[in-house]
């Protein structure tokens, strides 16, 4: 009914695009979901919208790299709607597709660290250099001054390497509740867990990273 | 208590375990006077403060305006729809049909043509080629 009053409401203003808007965030994910399952695939654009920028920021905190973040997000969105029919409504859409973000963010993670490994094995026996990983993206930040911009990226580089060389499961709980804004029990639904092992892994995460912090202040 | 104990009282470990907690990276007054007082945790209050700005702008990054369309591309649409299924299961065996019809319509005409006719040495060429009746090896050596 909210969705229909709002409709009339757009429609008299003239601006359709609000009007999708509006129902991407009002309507029930459940009733979208049936509406693609009974032939109506193009309903999954309204899922898409509402979903997007959440997967992206959570791939972003898992990656760190904004191609690697939309290329995954992509495969997340591609690979739900493939499975949308074993969709059963148990969880809410959204913790499934967040587990599945995970999960690919994830492969793309260790699918890395074997291409890495190889390459280094690659630059021990002679037949490769090694490379730093180098993104684009570093140099349109809008920092002119080369120096700061140095500072800032190794900042960026350390930052990044407390949060990946926490545990897996730490590292996931701690991705999920920072960038993506999820709530202990949503978290907790997400990986399959009670809010009590979130919360112990979140507190061990905490730990970790406070841990990390003191050891390399010290080194500075 | 008063202020001046809380400040006495407040060791490092707490210091640290406060700055981790507080997402917004707000100090009290005694964590403020703890920190200007210990070099050590002064460090630590920066790489806290460079954590959180690292993951700010993380995730303050907006994906590309085109991701939206670049995913409605990339989603196999036609293949949603139930008879589509039902008939991309049958392709193969269609496939399969149509070849052997083909070769069975190929053997049937092929078997219209009578194989002694195209091979038969009696056709009116070869009938006309074979000259040795009419002019004699014999009446040649004679001249």
């Amino acid at each position: 009914v909210l969705c229909n009053f709002l409709n009339v409401v757009t429609k008299e203003k003239g601006n359709e695009f609000v009007k999708v808007d509006n129902e991407a965030c009002l309507m029930d994910d459940s009733l979208i979901i049936s509406r693609i399952n009974s032939g109506e695939p193009a309903q999954y654009s309204i899922l898409v919208k509402k979903y997007q920028s959440m997967i992206f920021r959570t791939c972003m905190g898992l990656l760190h790299q904004r191609e690697d973040a939309e290329d995954v997000t992509q495969e997340v969105f591609v690979k739900a709607f493939r499975a949308i029919g074993s969709f059963k409504g148990d969880a809410s859409f959204s913790t499934w597709i967040y587990r599945i973000a995970v999960n690919e963010a994830l492969t793309l993670i260790r699918r890395r660290q074997r291409e890495r490994m190889l390459r280094r094995l690659g630059s021990w026996v002679g037949f490769a250099k090694e490379q730093e990983d180098f993104s684009v993206e570093r140099l349109t930040q809008h920092e002119s001054d080369p120096e700061s911009l140095m500072i800032k990226d190794e900042q960026t580089r350390w930052v990044n390497r407390v949060i990946d060389e926490l545990p897996e499961r730490q590292r996931i709980a701690f991705t999920l509740s920072r960038y993506g804004d999820l709530s202990q029990r949503e978290v907790a639904q997400t990986m399959g867990l009670t809010e009590g092992a979130v919360e112990s892994l979140l507190q061990r995460a905490k730990q970790n990273i406070r841990k990390k912090i003191s050891v390399d202040g010290k080194n500075k | 208590m008063s202020n001046h104990l809380k400040v006495a009282i407040m060791t490092c470990e707490v210091f640290k375990r406060q700055m981790m907690e507080n997402q917004d990276y707000l100090m009290d007054q005694e964590m403020v006077h703890h920190v200007n007082n210990c070099p050590s945790c002064q460090r630590y209050a920066q790489g806290v403060s460079q954590l959180f700005e690292v993951i700010q702008t993380e995730k303050s990054l907006s994906p590309s305006p085109f991701l939206h369309t670049r995913i409605m591309a990339a989603l196999p649409l036609k293949d949603t729809y139930p008879e589509r299924r039902y008939v991309s299961g049958l392709k193969p065996v269609l496939v399969a049909a149509c070849l052997l019809l083909m070769i069975g319509i190929g053997i049937k005409t092929g078997s219209y043509f009578p194989v002694n006719e195209v091979f038969n040495s009696k056709t009116w060429e070869m009938v006309y080629f074979d000259d040795a009746s009419i002019e004699g090896l014999e009446f040649l050596t004679l001249e």
